[in-house]
C-alpha cells in the first residue's frame, strides 16, 4: 500500500517542497509503510521534531537543520540494499548521524552536515578509522568500503 | 572537589532517547559528543547509591532543563584521560564537571564511539 508520509508537527517536510529540498526532491516521493527505508524516513522526521531547536539535548546542542536531514534520507535511500538500515541519532552539533552497530568492536558511523559533507569514524576489531568525505551524487566507496566490513 | 582522579567514576545523564537504545541495553556515540563549545557535561558518582546518582540527574539536570531524565551512562574518568581528553570539575552545581579537549571532528566522532563502548547505560 503506498501512502504518503507527513510530519504532522512540521508540515514544511512534505508540501510546499521549498528550495531547501532541491537537491533530491525526495520528500516529494510516496512510499509503503513497513520498509525499512520508509521506516527510516519516519524516524528522520521525528528526529526533526524533537531536535529543530536549539539546546534540544538540554547541553546546548545546536539544531538539526532540514539539509542535514535531507542529506541523511538521500544517503538512505542510495545505500544498497543488501546493507541494514542504520540507526538515527542526532548529534550535539546539529548534524545527523548514522551508525551500524554489529558489537563492541565492529561499528561505523557517519554524520551529514548539511554542506556536503560527511564526517566518519569506526572501530573494525583493532582498526580505528576516522575521515571526511564529500557526498555529491553517489554515497562515497570509501563509506560503502567500510559499511562492508562489517557486512561482507 | 579536587582533580578528578582515574579511579572515579563518572556519569552523563541521558535526555535524549537517540542517544541509547533500548534493545541492545547501549550507549551511543552521539551521547558523549561534546556541545559546539567543546564540552561534554559529566557528573563525578563516586561513593554515591543508585538513588543519590539519579536524584542529582533529577533535580540538577532534568528539571533544570525541563527535561525527562531517561538514563545515564557511567564510565570510569580512567577511560576518558585514557583518550587523552581532560575532566575539570567545576562543581556548579556540585559535583560537575566538564570533559574538554576534544580532538577535530571525525577523530572525535571516533573517541565518542570508544567512550560510548566503555559506558554502562542505565535507564530510568
Amino acid at each position: 500500500m503506498s501512502v504518503a508520509v507527513q510530519c504532522i508537527d512540521c508540515p514544511s517536510f512534505y508540501f510546499p517542497l521549498n528550495k531547501e529540498f532541491s537537491k533530491s526532491e525526495i520528500w516529494k516521493t510516496t512510499v509503503t509503510i513497513g520498509r525499512p527505508i520508509d521506516e527510516a524516513a519516519e524516524s528522520l522526521l521525528e528526529l526533526y521534531k524533537d531536535c529543530s531547536e536549539p539546546n534540544w539535548d538540554g547541553y546546548g546542542a545546536n539544531p538539526v537543520s532540514k539539509d542535514s536531514i535531507s542529506e541523511a534520507l538521500e544517503f538512505i535511500q542510495l545505500l544498497p540494499s543488501s546493507f541494514p538500515i542504520p540507526q538515527i541519532l542526532a548529534e550535539p552539533s546539529g548534524e545527523i548521524g548514522l551508525e551500524w552497530y554489529k558489537d563492541k568492536k565492529m561499528i561505523f558511523a557517519i554524520s551529514f552536515n548539511g554542506n556536503g559533507m560527511i564526517t566518519y569514524a569506526g572501530i573494525f576489531g583493532s582498526n580505528k578509522i576516522h575521515g571526511e568525505e564529500y557526498f555529491g551524487d553517489s554515497i562515497p566507496s570509501r563509506i560503502i568500503e567500510n559499511i562492508r566490513r562489517l557486512y561482507p | 572537589m579536587n582533580q578528578v582522579n582515574p579511579e572515579e567514576n563518572l556519569t552523563r545523564y541521558l535526555l535524549q532517547k537517540s542517544h541509547f537504545s533500548i534493545l541492545y541495553k547501549r550507549v551511543k556515540y552521539a551521547a558523549f559528543m561534546p556541545t559546539p563549545n567543546g564540552e561534554t557535561s559529566v557528573f563525578r558518582i563516586s561513593n554515591l547509591s543508585a538513588t543519590e546518582i539519579w536524584k542529582i540527574g533529577d533535580s540538577e539536570v532534568a528539571q533544570k532543563r525541563g527535561l525527562p531524565l531517561l538514563g545515564r551512562a557511567d564510565i570510569s574518568a580512567f577511560k576518558v584521560l585514557d583518550k587523552n581528553l581532560k575532566v575539570i570539575p567545576d562543581n556548579i552545581p556540585p559535583r560537575h564537571a566538564n570533559i574538554i579537549g576534544w580532538p577535530d571532528k571525525s577523530k572525535q566522532k571516533l573517541v565518542a564511539i570508544e567512550l560510548a563502548d566503555n559506558a554502562q547505560l542505565y535507564l530510568r
